[in-house]
């Protein structure tokens, strides 16, 4: 995955709080846990947010260099997308945000 | 040395004596050097001169925005660390564009004041989780609006950008036209193009919208975009 592309939550799923972060569930099915980080990158995950924008705003948030940020944040969305819950569209607009 | 396995120097900076005394004590027998507690901003850019401490501990109702704007500005700034009840996006938003480097709520353990000293020392940022994704969209959404507020001032011709400058200095039609040897008419003119290329209302409207995006701080009247005099 590149940093550029639009991360849209899969619809039906929906975010559960725990202590040390999130879940990930469709019903009571318990699909994948997200670190707190990752949950502050689900929320962002609404189908009208660019990566390269979140890219952005996580490097001026934590001060750490966009080479080391954008390959975390492709590392998290990359397994969001495995994990069934998250899709990559093309452009903003492409589909109605979440 | 690392910094992180060196002894970190701190200074304090709360309102509350009973507090500073308290925080002093607890960083203290954590392995922390308080080299100084102040009670106000007055007091705290001369204290971090002297002492020239790793972190700075903020504790709210200070002015945290202002106090972070004047370290930052520093030519060795300190690492900042905000204590604060204040959970709303945009209070803390406020901060973490201000420079700080770590947020706490006020009711955090004297244990999570001192992690969140080390890795902050450590060149770490760090906010609490549940503020994360509501800061990131903040961001978001202030770059955005910059964007297209840059995409409307770059519509601006050199000489709009002067009409612009001379409508937030208070000047009407007869003193633009005074001020730039025009006639009333094309003085006119010109502040109605303005108006319709910034797409606002008004003047107030206008001169609103430039000193929000600080653009004659940023830009000044003279800066003009390529291609120079438009129509």
């Amino acid at each position: 995955m590149s940093a550029v592309g639009v991360p849209l939550r899969r619809p039906g799923i929906r975010l559960v709080s725990v202590d040390d972060g999130g879940e990930l569930r469709r019903g009571d099915e318990v699909l994948c846990r997200l670190n707190v980080s990752a949950v502050a990158l689900w929320v962002l995950c609404d189908g009208a947010t660019r990566i390269d924008e979140i890219i952005d705003a996580v490097c001026e948030i934590s001060g750490r260099p966009v080479e080391v940020v954008s390959v975390e944040v492709e590392a998290t969305l990359a397994d969001l997308r495995r994990n069934g819950v998250l899709d990559l569209l093309d452009d903003v607009g492409e589909h109605d945000p979440a | 040395v690392d910094i992180v396995d060196a002894v970190i120097a701190v200074i304090i900076a709360d309102s509350s004596a009973l507090e500073r005394a308290a925080v002093a004590a607890a960083l203290a027998e954590r392995g922390f050097s308080v080299v100084g507690t102040v009670n106000g901003v007055e007091e705290l850019l001369p204290a971090v001169r002297g002492r020239a401490p790793d972190v700075v501990v903020l504790v709210d109702p200070l002015p945290l925005v202002e106090a972070c704007v004047v370290l930052k500005a520093m030519s060795a700034p300190p690492r900042v660390v905000v204590v604060s009840d204040r959970r709303d996006e945009q209070a803390v938003l406020a901060v973490v564009e201000a420079g700080v480097d770590g947020f706490l709520p006020s009711d955090t353990t004297p244990d999570s004041l001192g992690e969140t000293i080390r890795r902050v020392a450590g060149g770490e940022a760090s906010i609490p989780g549940e503020l994360l994704g509501a800061l990131l969209r903040g961001l978001i959404q202030r770059r955005r609006e910059e964007d297209a507020a840059m995409v409307l001032f770059n519509r601006l011709t050199r000489r709009e950008r002067e009409i612009l400058r001379l409508l937030a200095d208070g000047n009407d039609q007869d003193g633009i036209a005074g001020a730039l040897h025009l006639s009333t008419n094309t003085a006119r003119t010109h502040v109605q193009n303005v108006l319709r290329k910034l797409e606002v209302r008004s003047r107030v409207d206008a001169v609103a919208l430039a000193r929000r995006h600080e653009w004659f701080d940023r830009f000044g009247p003279s800066a003009g975009r390529p291609g120079g005099e438009g129509p």
